[in-house]
């Protein structure tokens, strides 16, 4: 993905985007259980900074935001509990139970430390033809 | 890489659960947790949203493409602030029909645009977009 929003951005243009991730060096078992815990495809091979940097990009912004993300889903549950009878109602019971269990988990992998979130901002580094752009603005 | 479990995740899972009817309820829940209530998969938060138009430095002249945008969140809400246009995409299709019917009574007429495409190639020029966000993709 980030390949292909390299080559459509424009010479100076930036990216920016919250991404999930897992900490660098975690072991099969626990990279099993961070991808059942949150999302499917949280597993890579690089920190996001550094598949933005292979992709072409130039970092301006890297911020771990995982606090923020576990206030976020902190909430979620919280609002969702306090409108259980409403949710269940309105969704259903199956979609409620599974609406829960999915923000459960997410959080339970964020205080496990398996499920990180990061805040990256970059820059186009060079055209798509290998180029560098005329200027790059100051961030 | 860690296989995730199956089914989740996939297209299929997404379908489903942009296909639930979002209830009053579910968008006091986002109000309350997010301060929004765009009917987000993720868990970027109105504050968040506006880091990332910081972030962006977006001008009315501006095309901004938004990877992954669910129901148009957060890039519609990004290119209104900025008073720029926005390209939406993502794959789901009861997600992309809900963006559709946002962008069908958007002012000014274009600014909101709809494409159903993954990330892994969009039917753009190279160079096409102006900025690019991206909030919990695979969320």
């Amino acid at each position: 993905m980030l390949r292909e929003c390299h080559r459509v951005l424009s010479p100076q243009g930036r990216i920016a985007g919250y991404v999930v991730h897992t900490p660098d060096g975690l072991g099969r078992s626990d990279r099993l259980r961070a991808a059942e815990l949150g999302p499917a495809q949280v597993n890579a091979d690089a920190p996001p900074a550094e598949l933005a940097r292979r992709a072409g990009f130039a970092v301006t912004l890297d911020r771990d935001v995982t606090a923020e993300f576990r206030a976020t889903c902190e909430a979620l549950l919280r609002a969702r509990d306090e409108l259980a009878g409403q949710l269940r109602r309105e969704e259903g019971e199956e979609v409620f139970e599974e609406e829960r269990s999915r923000k459960a988990r997410m959080l339970e992998g964020i205080e496990a430390g398996l499920l990180l979130r990061r805040l990256v901002v970059a820059l186009q580094a060079q055209l798509p033809d290998g180029r560098p752009p005329p200027a790059l603005p100051e961030v | 890489m860690p296989q995730a479990p199956d089914g989740k995740d996939d297209l299929g899972s997404f379908e489903a659960r942009y296909s639930v009817r979002r209830s009053r309820a579910a968008r006091t829940v986002e109000r309350i947790a997010l301060g929004q209530d765009a009917g987000l998969q993720g868990y970027t938060t109105l504050e968040q949203a506006h880091t990332l138009s910081q972030c962006l430095e977006l001008g009315a002249g501006s095309l901004l493409l938004d990877v992954g945008a669910g129901r148009g969140w957060p890039g519609a809400h990004l290119a209104r602030a900025a008073g720029c246009r926005v390209l939406s995409t993502d794959v789901p299709q009861e997600a992309l029909r809900e963006a559709r019917e946002r962008a069908a009574g958007w002012e000014p007429s274009g600014y909101f645009q709809v494409l159903a495409a993954d990330g892994r190639a969009f039917p753009l020029r190279a160079g096409a977009v102006d900025a690019i966000v991206h909030a919990d993709v695979f969320c």
